[in-house]
């Protein structure tokens, strides 16, 4: 009854290593790509952009360039000339809790990365792009890792040139949640200390999508460039998600044209960036204010209850056809009346509102009732908008589901008895 | 009425009395106690103290000096023996000292992670000191993960998280990497076999992170019994361990029995059946009001325990006390609730799976009944030792069921008492274990030259592969990750995806009253199953296969429903294959299971009262597999039943044995035996790996096979049993088969027949090696 062997075995015979690549590459199951012909040689990064300059520090080596743009070049359908005329008061309602009010132009620091992946350690950071606002230029900086081991380098002078010493603000796209911890993390890995993320931070995501939101297509930053600033993109693009694939590739063939279009992208990237702070800033002001422009401006503040979000809708409101867009900002506008204390001035807003079939006029009805009941006192008023509503009630309400039906229908019903009382108690 | 009582009333009553083959009393053991090592502070000990603990055992005293000396320590003690005061106080001592240190716990499970976390929180509260202990993990709120990762002194979580979430975003733990004083590894023998092996890895991971960032972790590792501690604790966290296994807490005086259920037809020698033998004694110890704990090993014999026990007769003044069942399958709030009962003595029967088994603090019992043998000895053992509160008196029964290894454990109660356990094994460099954890190392960090040697043998050649397959990119300096890919997410530390079934009972209102596996659904909650949550019955009126809900109603019937599985192993894909002349290969096989029938069991009486259908879609496993057919020397001129004795003993043998060649648990490899191979045409035994995928140990054993055979044959032949045991070729399925002599026979010609294609396998791997 001996059990246990645990001892005295002979070793195991160590598995060739072919036999060991067999095993393994059972796992893997993926069938290896044939080595790419051999074709006339490719151009490098050299031939492509004679501009970028080896930079030495202490981590090694990467590829850095400057581009000096001046102010009248075109951005899409504007130039960069408002840009030194931006005022911290903007910014402030661009992201309002970041002591933004006196920050002057040239303290922002526009940033947009590019990374081999969404997240974790072993996604790096190949390409940093900056820009800054230096005296009649747009200064754009990028810093190029020719090789993941030239990240450490790439981050040494991104931070010798970022002057964190006069506390820049950083401008950024999603920055707050992606490129300012991810370079953050990535110094980490190079046992460096960065703190991009302790920066004051003028991420534009969030105020892009309370302005545009529902606008546009969707609010990512490629749309914006498109269909707010009016840029056109070259067919050469390489979408978003096919970056790290493309530098993957280029660091296997050392093909400078898998870099071409991420470079170029970047760059636009970040001088959109500064479009866009202008052209927010200008449509703040009401200087070259286009009617797109005016609503989103108009949301915007009325998201931030800024009063001035009253004079952008209304105004956007003249031209407005009937539209999913017009109801949105009498919606809007309505609340921000109705916050101001002009319950009068949001009425006719209501009113129009109330023709909408759909949970939208159901509360613009609703809305209106109280507005008779309680601030008007007109009884007979209120109970005729809480009939019509429960008559318009039958007509619509296939849509939704029954339960918020049935609860609009009771607060309804509710309603009406008591201004009926209400009316019997008055006219009595 | 006590447990003395209780025992003298079984010995005497002559409708059990019989049974009894063997009862051993192990003698009560005194406290031996310790002073606190110096310098641990007043806080920590006054809280302990208020807490009842005035000073420490002295395996406690032991494992707190060595850990705050900087050692670490592997600490093997009974259940419920204080193991938690071996790293709770050295964790939080390190903390005083020192507010920037942190200490990572991993537990293998959620469940115990929380139990932990409480038990900490308590202890803390009561020192009055500002610890901060977080749980990390599946759970955890994304909004309370950075503070956990910013501010937690002590976090807790279980190897995946830490291999899937933590490491591979260790630039977000800089706080924990840099001032990590303290790893504790609990339930370390649950960390064995593929499981382990993989644990293993993430440790090596862990250990690189930290090194990284300048701190180098103390190990404190507790485990139950198992043969190796230390040596499992080495292989897990490559460090040697200071071995802490002279237990100083006290026991009460211990009886353990072994019970055969009394013959009841002489002629065909069928004995009582278990369920109803387990009942006749836990139906004594209900009467003298003895807190028992019952081990059933599957769910359908915990529920009918459960029912019945309810309904035995109550002769005692009173209410009958509450009887509970215990499995997988009830719902987390449930469970807790019933540990509670346990603990404070509210519930006095409990009837369990062994999913009660591990780690869970329900306390100590006064008595434990197995009904049936929970596969080895450690999980005897461990189930065992629940009963046995401080101090205080316990018994253990074992009750046999007819298998046969239940009969040779009954038959042979030394193999219990005198045999060590099992031991724990791993093997961290299995080649592909290995190569998806380089993966995830690679991704955590580049790969320098002088770590290959650290990681593993086989690290340059998987690194090779791995460039080939555009995974990585390597410079003469290091190897960078070079894939979107997360690897870690793709590598599971343990078998296959857990997919549960939720049962709804129908109501109204309707609710959700339970889960079960996939595997398990087949068999308890198809169509018209008669499903047993708590002693109550259900109908399962649909099992809605594709969305995972069973919809039951409450029912009152005099049945339960038992089901068949059908397993099946096919041949998919043959990766090598040799005839010398007898056929060995591996390959990969798929491994289906299908439900076919339910029968109709009438309750009490346990005759088949009808049958039924199930329409279920059979369940798929692909996973790689080892076979080897019997030599036509041995099963020439021999009938078919001995053929089928010999190919069941030589599997058993195999399955035995092969998880010491690859350092596996044994609960990694399965056995399939077919008597005429589709494959092979011949009687065959198939060794197939519980993984899904597999890990290369076909490959391994077909590499091998000498040895397997060369070892199997000592084993063997140093057997001392006449015909059979759990040991070698099993216990035999009837006396006077010949099975062992058989399979005696077949391990010399296969042995032969290895000898002579010696050169002939030399070329068959250098073929394949060249193709």
């Amino acid at each position: 009854m001996s059990r246990a062997v645990t001892t005295g075995l002979p070793a195991k015979p160590p598995l060739t290593r072919d036999q060991l690549r067999r095993l393994i590459r059972r796992v893997e199951q993926r069938a290896v790509p044939p080595p790419a012909p051999a074709a006339e040689p490719a151009p490098t990064l050299g031939d492509l952009f004679p501009d970028f300059v080896t930079r030495e520090t202490d981590g090694g080596s990467c590829v850095y360039r400057e581009v000096r743009t001046p102010l009248d070049e075109h951005v899409g359908d504007r130039t960069l000339e408002e840009l030194p005329d931006v005022r911290g008061e903007s910014l402030a309602v661009l992201a309002p809790d970041e002591g933004l009010d006196a920050v002057a132009p040239s303290e922002l620091l526009y940033l947009d990365i590019e990374t081999t992946g969404l997240g974790g350690a072993g996604a790096m950071a190949f390409l940093v792009g900056t820009g800054r606002l230096e005296g009649e230029q747009f200064v754009l900086r990028q810093y190029l890792a020719l090789s993941p081991a030239d990240e450490g380098a790439l981050l040494d002078a991104l931070l010798e040139d970022s002057r964190f010493g006069e506390e820049p603000v950083l401008v950024s796209y999603n920055g707050r949640r992606f490129d300012a911890p991810v370079l953050d993390e990535r110094a980490t890995m190079h046992r460096r200390r960065a703190g991009f993320d302790s920066l004051r931070q003028l991420d534009l995501l969030h105020p892009m999508r309370a302005a545009y939101g529902g606008l546009l297509q969707s609010c990512r930053l490629a749309v914006v460039e498109a269909d707010v600033l009016g840029l056109t993109r070259h067919d050469e693009d390489v979408p978003g998600a096919q970056v790290p694939q493309w530098y993957f590739q280029f660091l296997r063939s050392g093909d400078g044209r898998h870099l071409l279009p991420i470079i170029n992208h970047n760059a636009q990237d970040v001088v959109s960036l500064g479009a866009l702070v202008a052209r927010l800033d200008a449509a703040m002001r009401r200087t070259k204010l286009v009617p797109f422009d005016e609503i989103a401006i108009g949301r915007l503040l009325a998201h931030r209850r800024d009063p001035r979000a009253v004079q952008f809708l209304s105004g956007a409101l003249d031209d407005l056809p009937q539209s999913e867009v017009r109801r949105d900002v009498l919606t809007r506008l309505a609340l921000a009346h109705k916050r101001a204390g002009d319950r009068s001035l949001a009425e006719p807003l209501w009113s129009e509102l109330a023709d909408v079939a759909g949970q939208g006029g159901l509360r613009a009805h609703v809305e209106l009732a109280i507005y008779y009941e309680h601030h008007v006192r007109d009884f007979a008023r209120a109970a005729e908008v809480v009939e019509r509503a429960l008559a318009s009630f039958s007509a619509t309400v296939a849509p939704w589901d029954r339960a918020a039906a049935a609860s609009w229908r009771a607060s309804l019903q509710h309603r009406g008895a008591r201004i009926e009382r209400r009316l019997v108690a008055s006219t009595g | 009425m006590g447990l003395e009582q209780a025992i003298a009333a079984l010995r005497k009553d002559e409708a059990v009395a019989d049974g009894f083959v063997a009862w051993r009393s192990f003698d009560a053991r005194e406290p031996q106690y310790a002073a606190w090592p110096s310098g641990v502070d007043e806080r920590i000990v006054g809280a302990l103290a208020k807490r009842g603990v005035s000073r420490p055992y002295s395996h406690q005293a032991q494992a707190i000096e060595g850990a705050l000396a900087g050692r670490d320590q592997v600490i093997v003690t009974p259940t419920s023996s204080g193991k938690t005061l071996c790293y709770s106080v050295p964790v939080l001592e390190s903390i005083l000292r020192d507010p920037s240190a942190r200490a990572l716990y991993l537990f293998p499970t959620k469940a115990l992670a929380q139990d932990q976390l409480h038990e900490l929180h308590e202890l803390v509260t009561e020192a009055e000191i500002d610890v901060k202990t977080y749980t990390y993990d599946g759970d955890t709120a994304p909004a309370a993960r950075r503070s956990v990762r910013a501010a937690g002194h002590v976090v807790i979580t279980n190897p995946d998280m830490l291999h899937t979430a933590i490491l591979p975003n260790h630039t977000k733990w800089v706080r924990l990497f840099e001032n990590l004083r303290y790893v504790v590894l609990d339930e370390l023998h649950t960390y064995r076999g593929v499981f382990g092996s993989h644990v293993a890895n993430v440790i090596r991971r862990l250990q690189r992170i930290c090194r990284f960032y300048g701190s180098d972790p103390i190990f404190i590792c507790c485990s139950a019994t198992i043969a190796n501690p230390a040596e499992l604790a080495r292989d897990l966290t490559g460090h040697e361990a200071n071995l802490v296994d002279d237990d100083g807490s006290p026991s009460g005086e211990r009886m353990i029995a072994m019970f055969n259920p009394p013959v009841i037809n002489p002629e065909l020698g069928i004995r009582r059946d278990l369920v109803h033998s387990t009942l006749d004694i836990v139906a004594r110890l209900q009467e003298a009001d003895v807190q028992t704990l019952v081990f059933a090993r599957t769910r359908n014999n915990v529920e009918l325990l459960t029912q019945y026990l309810r309904e035995q007769r109550w002769s005692r003044p009173g209410a009958r006390p509450e009887v509970r069942g215990y499995r997988s399958g009830y719902l987390p709030k449930e469970r807790r609730a019933i540990e509670a009962g346990l603990r404070d003595g509210e519930i006095r029967t409990v009837v369990a799976t062994n999913a009660l088994e591990l780690g869970i603090d329900i306390g100590g019992l006064d008595a434990t009944v197995l009904a049936g043998y929970p596969e080895t000895l450690a999980s005897m053992r461990q189930q065992m030792g629940r009963a046995g509160r401080r101090g205080d008196p316990s018994l253990s029964v074992f009750v046999a069921s007819s298998a046969p290894l239940d009969q040779f454990v009954v038959q042979h109660p030394e193999y219990f008492f005198g045999e060590s356990v099992e031991a724990g094994l791993i093997n961290a460099d299995n080649p592909i274990v290995a190569a998806e954890h380089l993966k995830c190392a690679v991704f955590e960090l580049p790969l320098e030259p002088d770590e290959h040697e650290v990681i593993g043998p086989d690290t340059e050649t998987i690194l090779e592969v791995l460039k080939e397959d555009l995974m990585v990119h390597r410079t003469p300096e290091r190897t960078y990750w070079s894939s979107e890919a997360y690897p870690a997410q793709e590598i599971s530390l343990r078998l296959g995806a857990e997919q549960n079934v939720v049962i709804v009972d129908q109501g109204p209102p309707a609710r959700v009253i339970g889960e079960v596996d996939r595997p398990a659904a087949m068999v308890l909650v198809h169509d018209e199953a008669i499903y047993v949550h708590d002693g109550r019955q259900y109908h399962v009126d649909v099992l809605d296969w594709e969305e995972l809900k069973a919809y039951v109603r409450p029912v009152d019937v005099d049945y339960y429903t038992d089901a068949n599985i059908a397993v099946d192993l096919k041949v998919l894909d043959e990766w090598d294959a040799t005839k010398r002349p007898t056929v060995y290969g591996h390959g990969e096989v798929s491994i289906t299971y299908l439900a076919t029938i339910f029968k109709k069991i009438k309750l009490h009486s346990h005759e088949n009262v009808g049958w039924g259908k199930i329409r279920l879609p059979q369940d798929d496993l692909h996973t790689g597999a080892y076979w080897l057919s019997l030599p036509h020397a041995v099963t020439d001129g021999v009938s078919t039943t001995e053929v089928e004795g010999a190919l069941q003993g030589l599997g058993q043998l195999l399955v035995n044995v092969a998880p010491l060649l690859l350092m596996c648990d044994p609960r990694d490899l399965h056995l399939a035996t077919q008597v005429k191979s589709p494959h092979t045409e011949r009687p065959t035994v198939f060794l197939w790996e519980s993984v899904p995928g597999g890990v290369g140990f076909g490959q391994h054993l077909f590499d091998v096979t000498a040895q397997l055979i060369t070892v199997a044959s000592e084993l063997v032949d140093g057997c001392a049993c006449i015909e059979g045991c759990p040991g070698c070729v099993g216990p035999p399925p009837a006396p006077g088969l010949g099975t062992k002599a058989l399979v005696r026979r077949a391990l010399a010609a296969l042995a032969d027949d290895a000898a002579a294609a010696g050169t002939q396998v030399a070329d068959v791997v250098a073929s394949a090696a060249a193709s």
